[in-house]
């Protein structure tokens, strides 16, 4: 079959669009033929390498995937050949503490489809069983692939992290990504007033069509300011903060008492100086987050299939221009998920 | 009846003297406790219409006023001052045992002749927040009785709000029961008021500075709760006093050197000692406790000093807990932690009533020791002060006897 691999990690001149060998099903296994596969920030991490990660090459990546089954193991009842389905990345080992209290994200052997074993940036790829679900017939593929991830890690931290209430203000710092971006939607299904930032007017326009109350240009205005002005002084319940350092003393500001810091990432990294008294007298909460749970990737997804959330796609491409995609996604030019179809 | 009674010498119940004996701080005499605090006659207050006069018999001695003697980091009068009271000086004492002596005429759950103990949340009882039913200790006006309040627990007559009051522990003498609820409630609600990381049944929760007042009453908690609490002190001699109050393994940590600010990350050499001391220590916790299970709870108040360590041995999916920086304020948090391991940082501030009456059950139900340490006459209060800044108080919690005559009284 053909897939996007690379043989060893570096830049983007490692991948070839290129005949690999098909993968083998086991009996537990289902064979599902790629119909889309978004691209992750984590597809170049990978790409580049990661310390502690050693991957058998020739190896691909692609974590966001829809398809339709192509072949059955032996052992596998519920799933039938030719259902379309999407598939739910997770990888634990199902026995450990956390797997055992439903924290599929936080078991000790956790992985990802696509960055810890062959993923589907190729035309076939290999899923347990258990993790594919079933697409119903009015949610296209490409749509299907561009909100898996995004949108587990979203729920998790403003859902299950934050416990993001109705009524209350929720913070997005930095509007274009694709967690914070289709954040701007979950905040308003939980009934939240959403506030966006970003340099980009174009991407706070894009914010407010999602149904972002109020967008801030941080280019222009200080944001830490406007917010302070526009709530009275009291701030915000909720930011989801995945810029880090540079945005970090902002946000322990302009976080209300009792309010919730939750993060999955930090694009201008990760080490970041906080005073402590802000977050005990202000009683913050202060929570990490990556991924999601099961029940976290079936309740999304659900809200996906009843019309309550929708894809956020910035463009579809063949898989043979792969290269070009990620290319398009290191710049940051996208706003949402590119999706590349086999 | 006379305008000002003795200590211990009661006026008839109910009846409240002008004027009272108090210890007091002024502005003049901010500095070092042992001289800050000076006994003084002083007007008795009036109350509110929610609020109670408290015939105080003994009151707990705690860290916050240590800070009002200093005048540092807050100076309390001027703070008060600027909202509109008047009064030069600071009356304070943020926890006691005592008698209700007057009540304002809206206070419906206690009466006068009560026994009670009272806990140091204040707020406004107009604060829209807590008219709105939600957890008073997020509300704007939210203060420390005792502290950011004057008329506390260090005078003759103390004033409260009403919802302060909660029922003495029958079985505690006045001392034991004025000595231990702000430190207890404000462990409480850290270890048990940010759920889902409550303390569970089997729960490993490591506690910084254990031999405190605040330390030790978290010991006793998760012993309470069903967890398993491993205690860091900073010498020896401090083992025996942990164990006896409830910890299950105890980490004496003079035998590591990486305390303080992590290192620059990039700086291979630095951060790597520092790892490896941090690694170091997380495997002392594994060798305390008897099994390779790392803390689901970090119970932390040291702060600078600790901190990024509590960040690196707290467990996948746990909590580090912090109502204070004893050390410092400043932390460098390394938030890939957070991601990977999806930890909590979560801050915590004194309690609720529901947390103070919750924890107060348990005390009475003696589950949980008061922890009292040394129980010291009025006139040596200013020293108490002392021995706490200058960290030679004993372990626990002090008390100093008001109008109880002498120790040993007020147990049913």
């Amino acid at each position: 079959m053909k897939a996007l691999a690379f043989h060893e990690h570096g830049g983007l001149d490692r991948l070839r669009y290129q005949d690999v060998a098909d993968p083998k099903i086991g009996a537990g296994d289902v064979l599902v033929r790629v119909r889309a596969a978004a691209l992750n920030h984590l597809d170049l991490f990978v790409r580049e390498g990661l310390p502690g990660l050693t991957l058998p090459m020739p190896f691909w990546t692609g974590c966001d995937i829809a398809g339709e089954v192509a072949a059955v193991g032996a052992g596998v009842r519920d799933v039938t050949m030719g259902e379309r389905v999407a598939v739910n990345p997770n990888l634990y080992d199902g026995r450990c503490e956390y797997c055992l209290r439903g924290e599929h994200s936080l078991c000790v052997r956790y992985g990802i489809l696509g960055e810890h074993t062959h993923g589907g940036l190729a035309e076939y790829v290999k899923v347990e069983a258990r993790h594919v679900t079933r697409l119903p017939d009015s949610i296209r593929y490409e749509d299907a692939a561009a909100f898996i991830l995004v949108n587990m890690t979203a729920w998790r931290m403003l859902v299950t992290q934050a416990r993001l209430r109705a009524g209350e203000d929720l913070l997005i710092l930095g509007v274009g990504g694709g967690v914070s971006s289709t954040a701007v939607q979950i905040g308003k299904l939980c009934g939240a007033r959403v506030w966006v930032t970003s340099s980009s007017d174009d991407k706070l326009e894009r914010a407010r069509a999602l149904g972002a109350d109020e967008c801030i240009n941080y280019a222009r205005e200080d944001w830490v300011k406007v917010i302070g002005q526009r709530t009275g002084r009291r701030g915000v319940d909720v930011v989801l903060e995945n810029v880090g350092v540079a945005t970090w003393k902002g946000s322990i500001r302009v976080v209300a008492k009792g309010g919730r810091i939750v993060t999955c990432g930090a694009t201008s990294g990760p080490i970041a100086e906080t005073d402590i008294r802000q977050v005990f007298w202000k009683q913050l909460s202060i929570i990490g987050s990556t991924m999601a749970n099961d029940a976290e990737f079936n309740a999304v997804m659900g809200q996906l299939f009843a019309g309550r959330l929708r894809a956020i796609v910035d463009t579809v491409m063949p898989l043979r221009e792969g290269v070009e995609a990620q290319r398009r996604l290191a710049e940051g030019k996208q706003f949402g998920k590119i999706v590349l179809v086999p | 009846m006379a305008d000002l009674y003795d200590l211990g010498d009661k006026p008839p119940l109910g009846e409240v003297p002008k004027r009272m004996h108090a210890f007091a701080v002024r502005q003049s005499r901010f500095g070092q406790p042992r001289d800050a605090w000076k006994r003084e006659v002083l007007p008795t207050p009036t109350i509110g219409p929610d609020e109670v006069l408290v015939y105080v018999m003994a009151s707990g001695i705690n860290y916050n006023n240590v800070w009002a003697a200093l005048g540092q980091p807050l100076d309390v009068i001027a703070e008060r001052q600027k909202l509109g009271e008047p009064e030069d000086f600071h009356a304070g004492g943020s926890d006691c045992s005592g008698i209700v002596w007057a009540t304002g005429k809206d206070v419906k759950h206690v009466k006068v002749g009560d026994e009670v103990i009272v806990h140091s949340g204040w707020w406004r009882p107009d604060d829209p927040w807590v008219l709105a039913g939600k957890d008073p200790m997020l509300a704007e006006s939210t203060r420390i009785w005792g502290y950011q309040t004057n008329y506390g627990s260090y005078c003759q007559f103390a004033r409260a709000q009403a919802h302060q009051c909660i029922a003495k522990p029958r079985k505690l003498t006045w001392e034991a029961a004025g000595c231990f609820l702000l430190c207890a409630s404000t462990a409480y609600r850290m270890l048990m008021g940010w759920a889902p990381h409550v303390v569970e049944k089997g729960d490993v929760v490591l506690v910084w500075g254990a031999t405190g007042g605040l330390g030790s009453l978290a010991l006793e908690i998760v012993r309470a709760e069903g967890g398993r609490a491993i205690a860091v002190v900073s010498d020896e001699a401090k083992r025996k006093f942990c164990m006896e109050h409830g910890a299950v393994g105890v980490i004496n940590r003079s035998q590591f050197d990486h305390w303080g600010p992590m290192p620059d990350t990039k700086d291979v050499k630095a951060y790597g000692n520092w790892a490896k001391g941090a690694r170091a220590f997380g495997k002392a916790v594994w060798d305390a406790l008897g099994e390779r299970t790392s803390p689901r709870i970090v119970f932390e108040h040291p702060g600078e000093a600790t901190l990024p360590t509590s960040e690196f041995v707290c467990a996948t999916g746990g909590m580090i807990v912090i109502c204070a920086g004893t050390t410092g304020y400043n932390v460098t948090l390394d938030l890939r932690y957070h991601w990977m391991r999806q930890k909590r940082f979560q801050g915590s501030h004194l309690s609720n009533d529901e947390q103070a009456l919750a924890v107060t059950r348990l005390v009475d139900a003696g589950r949980v020791d008061p922890c009292l340490s040394t129980t010291y006459a009025f006139d040596d209060l200013p020293e108490c002060h002392q021995l706490m800044l200058d960290n030679k108080h004993p372990y626990g919690n002090m008390a100093v006897l008001v109008n109880a005559p002498r120790k040993g009284l007020g147990a049913a």
